[in-house]
């Protein structure tokens, strides 16, 4: 990643904006979820770049344009809970998509497409090919309605976006595409101003108790279970850190708690903290001892990188796109075996004060090469390059 | 875990579900197949002691769609001790074929194994005859009829395996004579899904007894013996005819006769739901059978699921059910009827008039009863909706079909130096530096 150009999204704005016969559409449905995690974090930060860089930018769920107004107020909230019902009733609403047939309009899906065949020039940003690769991991509802819509998606496209080289390859192996049709546009991280001096007013100096984090929804392909197995296996683990695992209850997952573990449980030395905001992740992150991210498949891993951009050290599976998104900072490991799991933190918590610092600084090095304007850039780049085409 | 082979090795792998897997490649010796002898897992057993004899060792890769990073590369690469380059055959229906990224990628078919539906759905791969693109090749246990296509609609390169590929593994096992060793067998009343599932492998003796079956020997040397009938049941092909045939036996209440069922392709349907356990179909068959009859507790313990785990237990297998009916709707009938013969059990290919037996199954002594029934499902698969017809015995002609007693030896099998000379060609093939 490091060393790569990519266009400054200040001047690609500014490039967009001075056409007046271009207009951009920004695709919000991944933001009517009332918890942002994954895909909706990922739209909601393109949509806060866009309010900024080009405020001329319209916004619409499947074919009804929504007023900005609305999108810059779940932004402030981090959720779209008002979203679906000031949808419904309307207020939200400044009526049909109506395209300017004198301008050229750009539509921009940062998921999966509602609606196909809009707009002038079309793209959407494929996060993963999850289930069509890995369907063990998904209920057959989510599988059928990503089987029905992912060819008519990429055949509607003018350019595909995907959120890593993996995300790329698979589309090509798997369903043929031409790598020169699509642009990897790796997703960013960062975090909100005030959250540095609110950790401060929060912990302070103060010490804590050393933990390792987890982040993830609980579901089969995020691995929890090696993870707890793991320290079941190693009592030693728990008794030098506590292990805090955050992330909503997902899908093909017991809601109870592995019976082995029970005790740890009860004697708080294992923490399941369900879904937690923005904040709250960041402040965990922050005072983590190190994090795990031992998921068996994901398109881009954006928890790790979360990780790495606080300084804290991620121990993470080998697997699908992971070690492109946490490149040399990380340290591997086989999500198959315990073992090499345990091997993978006895590396991380084994060093001394002067590799930890050293790790640190390595950690955000590589986070600070990943940011959210770069990966709207390099979007609008490619984005910008056909328009200019099609108005010539 | 290291599997750091003495020899060449090529990756293997089949669909599956499970997660509990101690490492991303394994030694074949931790292989843990629900059975060895049909479908895939059948193919994977028999190409791996095919190539073993032709210098090539093998390696589980059970998750080769998760890999293709150069840090996981190199990690699979270092647990093989390999620096050639990596190969990768993928066995399993075409809609569940993974690829290792990184690696050429191959595919191993079983005769023309395609579901013979009407896809209503939007799948790339629900037609069932189409491979990634990055597929390199298709490596067939029989002649194709129809090429397995990319997703453009080109012919994926095919090469047929030597003949001799479809049975190495039963020739260099030497079945013993009386080993029950691979062979578990339990009544329908007895069947227990997870039991099943969770069975360790046959190497391990005590976990394996819990699955010998308590009414086989009062069925067999009972007061009234009953004459068992293998029938294989193709678990990934949910619209066959196996269950009808169950239930229409099970009508009959003939004490002279029963079935042994034999499931195989118990991960196969695994192209999208998952959680649920593949092996509940039979539970849901002896369900139907038991609405069917008026004696159900008879009926459940004179009937059986079986399978065998490794080749040992093929004598007495053959012992117990020395006839097997094939379903002619199965896309994988061929490779069966091929594995049939070679254990010396008479397979009698059941296929309607309208639709000739599967290709190939000609050159074997398998005998094609005419069935005189049709039936039609509507199936609802992780590939869309299908509505699938196939050939069946009414309940009018199916004393025609018990009447049918063929008698089968199994033909001479090939030996190890044989073996290895028709085998190393192929083995050069797949890597090209391999010494001969």
């Amino acid at each position: 990643m490091s060393g790569i150009w990519s266009p400054s999204l200040e001047a690609v704005a500014r490039r967009l904006a001075a056409e007046p016969r271009l207009e951009l559409w920004f695709d919000i449905s991944p933001m009517f979820d009332e918890q942002w995690t994954g895909i909706p974090v990922v739209a909601a930060a393109l949509a806060r770049l866009l309010l900024i860089q080009l405020p001329r930018t319209r916004f619409f769920f499947e074919t009804t344009e929504i007023k900005p107004d609305f999108v810059r107020d779940a932004l402030l909230r981090d959720s779209g809970i008002l979203l679906p019902a000031a949808f419904h009733d309307g207020r939200a609403n400044l009526g049909p998509v109506q395209l300017d047939p004198a301008r050229l309009a750009v539509g921009l899906h940062p998921s999966v497409k509602r609606v196909r065949g809009v707009f002038d020039v079309e793209c959407n940003l494929i996060h993963d090919l999850s289930t069509l690769i890995t369907p063990q991991f998904h209920l057959g509802a989510n599988i059928d309605h990503h089987m029905q819509v992912m060819q008519a998606d990429l055949a509607s496209n003018d350019v595909t976006f995907s959120v890593s080289a993996a995300v790329r390859d698979d589309l090509v192996a798997y369903l043929g595409l031409d790598p020169a049709d699509v642009v990897v546009a790796h997703n960013g991280v960062g975090w909100p101003e005030r959250f540095a001096p609110q950790l401060w007013n929060d912990v302070g100096e103060a010490t804590v108790e050393p933990y390792l984090l987890m982040l993830g929804t609980r579901e089969p392909r995020k691995n929890v279970a090696r993870l707890l197995e793991c320290v079941e296996r190693s009592p030693s683990l728990l008794q030098r850190c506590r292990l805090v695992i955050a992330g909503r209850l997902g899908w093909l997952q017991s809601a109870a708690p592995h019976p082995v573990l029970a005790q740890a449980i009860a004697e708080r030395r294992i923490v399941f903290a369900g879904y937690v905001g923005e904040y709250e992740k960041y402040k965990l992150l922050a005072g983590a001892r190190a994090t795990v991210y031992p998921s068996f498949f994901e398109g881009f891993g954006l928890p790790v990188l979360e990780s790495l951009s606080v300084g804290t050290p991620c121990v993470a599976s080998f697997s699908s796109s992971l070690p492109e998104a946490g490149g040399q900072a990380c340290v591997y490991f086989d999500p198959y075996s315990i073992s090499d799991l345990h091997r993978a933190l006895r590396v991380v918590l084994d060093e001394d004060e002067a590799a930890q610092a050293a790790r640190r600084q390595a950690c955000r090095a590589h986070a600070a090469a990943f940011s959210w304007e770069r990966m709207l850039a390099t979007m609008l780049e490619r984005l910008g390059a056909l328009s200019f085409a099609k108005l010539k | 875990m290291t599997v750091a082979a003495a020899r060449p090795t090529v990756l293997v792998s089949t669909p599956t579900t499970r997660l509990d897997f101690a490492a991303c490649v394994l030694p074949m010796a931790q292989h843990q197949p629900f059975q060895a002898l049909f479908g895939y897992e059948g193919q994977l057993a028999a190409l791996a002691a095919g190539l073993a004899a032709a210098g090539l060792d093998c390696a589980l890769l059970p998750a080769p769609e998760l890999f293709g990073h150069p840090t996981a590369l190199a990690a699979i690469r270092g647990r093989l001790g390999a620096d050639h380059p990596l190969v990768h055959l993928r066995f399993g229906a075409p809609g569940a074929a993974r690829l290792l990224k990184g690696a050429r990628n191959l595919f191993v078919a079983g005769d023309d194994a395609m579901l013979p539906a009407i896809d209503l759905g939007w799948h790339p791969f629900g037609g069932g005859d189409r491979l990634p693109p990055l597929m390199a090749g298709v490596l067939s246990y029989g002649e194709r009829h129809r090429p397995l296509l990319d997703l453009a609609g080109t012919p994926v390169p095919a090469t047929t395996l030597p003949a001799a590929a479809s049975s190495a593994d039963l020739d260099l096992a030497r079945p013993a004579r009386n080993s029950l060793t691979g062979l578990q067998v339990q009544s329908l009343a007895e069947f227990a899904p997870l039991a099943w599932s969770r069975a360790a492998a046959p190497a391990e003796p005590d976990a394996a007894l819990p699955l010998r079956s308590a009414d086989l020997h009062t069925a067999l040397a009972g007061v009234a013996p009953r004459r068992l009938i293998a029938l294989p049941w193709n678990l990934a092909h949910p619209g066959g005819i196996v269950a009808d045939l169950a239930v229409k036996l099970a009508r009959r209440r003939d004490p002279a006769v029963g079935l042994l069922l034999l499931p195989f392709n118990v991960n196969a349907a695994s192209g999208g739901s998952s959680g649920g356990n593949a092996l509940e179909a039979v539970p849901q068959l002896a369900g139907h059978m038991r609405a069917a009859t008026d004696a159900p507790g008879e009926a459940l313990r004179a009937s059986f699921v079986g399978r065998l785990r490794t080749p040992q237990g093929a004598h007495a297998l053959r012992r117990i059910a020395p006839t097997a009916w094939v379903d002619g709707s199965d896309p994988e009938a061929g490779w069966t009827l091929r594995r049939l013969e070679r254990l010396g059990i008479a397979g009698i290919l059941i296929a309607g008039g309208l639709q000739p037996p599967p290709p190939g199954t000609r050159t074997f002594h398998a005998l094609a009863f005419h069935a005189d029934s049709w039936m039609q499902t509507e199936l609802h698969t992780p590939f869309g909706r299908r509505l699938q017809r196939a050939a069946t015995v009414s309940a009018r002609r199916l004393g025609a079909l018990l009447d049918l007693e063929p008698a089968a030896a199994p033909p001479p099998g090939a030996t190890a130096a044989a073996l290895g000379e028709a085998m190393r060609p192929l083995a050069r093939t797949l890597l090209p530096g391999l010494a001969a």
